[in-house]
């Protein structure tokens, strides 16, 4: 590892290798299930995960379109909201559609290539540019860091969710 | 912001205060609380978040004596100095001394400037570099650590603030 944003790779790649992990052999039940009326599904917590994924990088950073929208993912998966679920009400979480996980790990899969691509195409420089999304500057080192936190943080969901399922070793 | 250690030293910043946030005026039965018989409590989750941060930095990368040690937080909070929290039993999450939770953040806040005190320090190189983890008995290469840091924490914060949605509800 040569460099910081080797240190930000690693991260991801450990977060969404223990993801699928902890969704293994999980059934459509348990996926769906709500812990409380204002809880996310698991289900619901992969995609978004994906979505936050393929928005930060290959849209924001990258400037480009995000994978969803070029890889027709929306048709793919079946699942029809526009946005990553980030202002979603409780009951678009509970609507949330039957999909295949596989579908929608294949479609994360496909957003980590690329957002691998596109985070070692960067210099170190480009890691001080700023956007501005309507709440102040931000830059895209922030933006790295911010990803891997975010992400870690629905898995630690994910797998505290699992595990009121299912127990500790469950 | 502006050198390339800025993504890491971000990633900790933005996750720290956000626990800070997130475990506000929780009350001493809300931070004990578990939502299953196996699941950890939030007390626990930030002590061993904070024994996170102080055993990477301090005793693995650095190569120094635990701050927890060190500094006499085995003596103020009333625990060993053995004890971490990975691999320990859903009795002994249970039984977790009833401690104040401002002393824990007291340690915490120090064991984190400690991390970010150990980033400022580390030139590229370091990062290629492999520490022995004695706890892990594993030899591990710096820059995965910094990842697994950022990780681990952000994935405990994740499940202190899932905890507080389920005793508080959407905007608790």
């Amino acid at each position: 590892m040569s460099s910081f944003k080797d240190a930000v790779k690693s991260g991801m790649t450990e977060y969404l290798e223990e993801l699928k992990e902890k969704l293994e052999g999980l059934s459509e039940t348990e996926l769906h299930w709500q812990a409380t009326l204002d809880t996310n599904t698991l289900i619901w917590l992969v995609w978004h995960m994906a979505r936050v994924e393929d928005n930060w990088i290959n849209k924001t950073i990258a400037g480009g379109e995000t994978i969803w929208s070029s890889g027709d993912w929306a048709r793919k998966t079946g699942i029809g909201a526009d946005g990553s679920g980030s202002s979603q009400k409780m009951d678009e979480v509970r609507a949330f559609p039957q999909v295949n996980m596989r579908i929608l790990i294949s479609y994360y899969d496909e957003v980590r290539c690329s957002a691998f691509d596109v985070i070692d195409a960067m210099s170190e420089s480009d890691g001080n540019n700023e956007i501005d999304r309507g709440r102040g500057p931000i830059t895209w080192n922030w933006i790295l860091g911010h990803v891997v936190v975010e992400e870690s943080q629905h898995l630690g969901q994910v797998a505290l969710i699992r595990g009121m399922i299912r127990g500790l070793d469950g | 912001m502006g050198t390339f250690r800025d993504p890491i030293k971000s990633g900790l910043n933005e996750y720290y205060g956000k626990l800070k946030q997130t475990v506000e005026g929780l009350t001493p039965e809300e931070l004990l609380w578990q939502p299953g018989p196996e699941s950890n409590h939030i007390l626990w989750t930030v002590w061993h978040m904070a024994r996170v941060s102080d055993r990477w930095a301090n005793s693995t990368v650095l190569g120094n004596e635990e701050l927890w040690i060190r500094d006499g937080w085995t003596k103020r909070l009333g625990m060993s100095a053995d004890k971490y929290g990975r691999g320990e039993t859903p009795e002994q999450v249970r039984d977790f001394p009833s401690v104040d939770i401002a002393l824990v953040l007291e340690y915490y806040d120090a064991a984190h400037a400690s991390i970010l005190a150990m980033i400022d320090a580390l030139e590229r190189a370091d990062l290629d570099r492999d520490v022995f983890a004695e706890y892990r008995q594993e030899s591990l290469n710096i820059g995965w650590i910094l990842g697994h840091i950022l990780a681990e924490e952000s994935q405990h914060l994740g499940q202190i603030a899932y905890i507080r949605g389920l005793q508080r509800g959407f905007n608790g």
